[in-house]
């Protein structure tokens, strides 16, 4: 009968395999945690560039006629979308409040190419219809912009 | 009986054996130190970017809602400013002690609290624009009830205004509270800080252990991106924060600018 000479390279060998792919398998895992955590912070800062945009872009453009012709308590009025780049993009309506003072809202959002939503942020800005200037039309004065949660 | 099946290891046979075993397991043994410690290293470097990534988001959120107003105190490692807190909409003309604001449509991460917040109420003007006025909030009912379809409300109590007796519903009010930021020191390190100078709270941690001296390092800029002092120009800050892992053998930082939104607001 041959003596067994088999030996303990193979299950050492086995061993030290496992363990190093098992730290190395963490490292990748945390590594991937991270990259997830930074893709949606990215969204989430699309997201809330879009609704800026949206904002800034709708109170440019807002024109005293349009308040004037809004109600208080009725629905918000469509202002339009703007969009930044596809799959970027914001909503953004009026709505009357009291007599003089109306809210802008815009929600941005970033969008995967199926249009499932990967994050939305929203902002509003309070507009004031103030009384007529030099020209004689009421002037549209920025109050102020919130995050809307 | 065969003639090798009695024959034992020779001393020297085995001796060599060992020999190549010990070096064999001793190099298995740094690599496996090694790979364990630069996964150990790894992970505490990925807790600091995320620890980082939290702060600057944080920080950013609170000072990007402000305006050069809001900015009451400037220094490179600390800044003290009016925070908003809560935006909502009043839902009945209010007395003038009393604010009632729905529920529905109110903004914020918490309600009003007495004693911390200031309640701002937009007062309208006859022959010029509307002005924030400032009202401390002296007690809060969060229970309490709005007429018609809105329900639910907040009710705010403030010291006596007569100028809110004419106010409509849907009367926007801002709620503010005074805070401060700043990188401070805690059993030998440093951290980001944050305290309600309002409510005259000590600092509380936002997040660290970050590196000392540098750990946060704020910037003023204005609209046309130079740096300045002067609160009333100032249009963006730019906000850096900085961590070490295991004593300075890795440094990690996260520089974001702020921008201010509220730029236009009185």
């Amino acid at each position: 009968m041959k003596p067994d000479r088999r030996g303990i390279a193979l299950p050492l060998a086995l061993f030290v395999l496992i363990a190093v792919g098992a730290l190395v398998g963490g490292t990748f895992f945390l590594g991937r945690l991270e990259q997830d955590s930074g893709r949606n912070t990215l969204f989430a800062a699309q997201a809330r560039e879009a609704a800026e945009a949206g904002v800034s872009e709708a109170l440019a453009g807002l024109e005293a006629a349009t308040l004037e012709s809004t109600v208080i308590g009725a629905p918000p009025l469509p202002l339009g979308t703007v969009v930044l780049r596809p799959g970027v993009s914001a909503i953004t309506n009026v709505r009357r409040l009291t007599g003089t003072v109306f809210l802008v809202r815009a929600e941005g959002r970033r969008l995967a190419p199926g249009g499932i939503v990967l994050a939305s942020r929203a902002l509003g800005a309070l507009v004031e219809l103030a009384p007529a200037g030099g020209n004689g039309e009421p002037r549209v004065v920025d109050r102020g912009w919130f995050s809307a949660y | 009986m065969s003639q090798g099946r009695g024959r034992g290891y020779t001393l020297v046979e085995i001796l060599i054996a060992l020999v190549i075993l010990l070096v064999v397991a001793g190099a298995m043994h740094r690599l496996l130190l090694s790979t364990q410690r630069l996964t150990r290293l790894q992970a505490r470097q990925s807790e600091l970017q995320s620890a980082l990534r939290a702060g600057a988001l944080v920080v950013a959120n609170e000072l990007r809602e402000l305006g050069p107003h809001d900015l009451l105190r400037l220094a490179p490692a600390a800044v003290t400013y009016r925070a908003m807190r809560g935006v909502g909409f009043l839902c009945q003309t209010p007395t003038p002690t009393t604010l009632r604001v729905a529920r529905q449509g109110f903004t914020g991460h918490r309600d009003p609290q007495a004693g911390r917040d200031t309640a701002y109420v937009l007062l309208a003007a006859a022959e010029s624009t509307a002005v924030w006025q400032p009202l401390a909030v002296t007690g809060v009912s969060a229970g309490s009830s709005c007429p018609g379809a809105v329900r639910s409300g907040i009710g705010v109590t403030v010291p006596s205004t007569p100028a809110l007796l004419g106010l409509e519903p849907g009367t926007p009010v801002r709620f503010t509270e005074v805070m401060e930021l700043r990188l401070y020191q805690s059993d030998g390190e440093s951290w980001l800080g944050a305290r309600s100078v309002s409510a005259g709270e000590p600092v509380q941690p936002v997040i660290g252990p970050l590196a000392a001296g540098n750990g946060l390092a704020l910037e003023y800029f204005s609209g046309a991106a130079i740096p300045t002092s002067d609160p009333s120009s100032i249009r963006g800050i730019r906000v850096t924060l900085r961590g070490q892992v295991d004593g300075g053998e890795r440094e990690e930082s996260l520089t974001t600018v702020a921008v201010l939104r509220n730029v236009a607001r009185p």
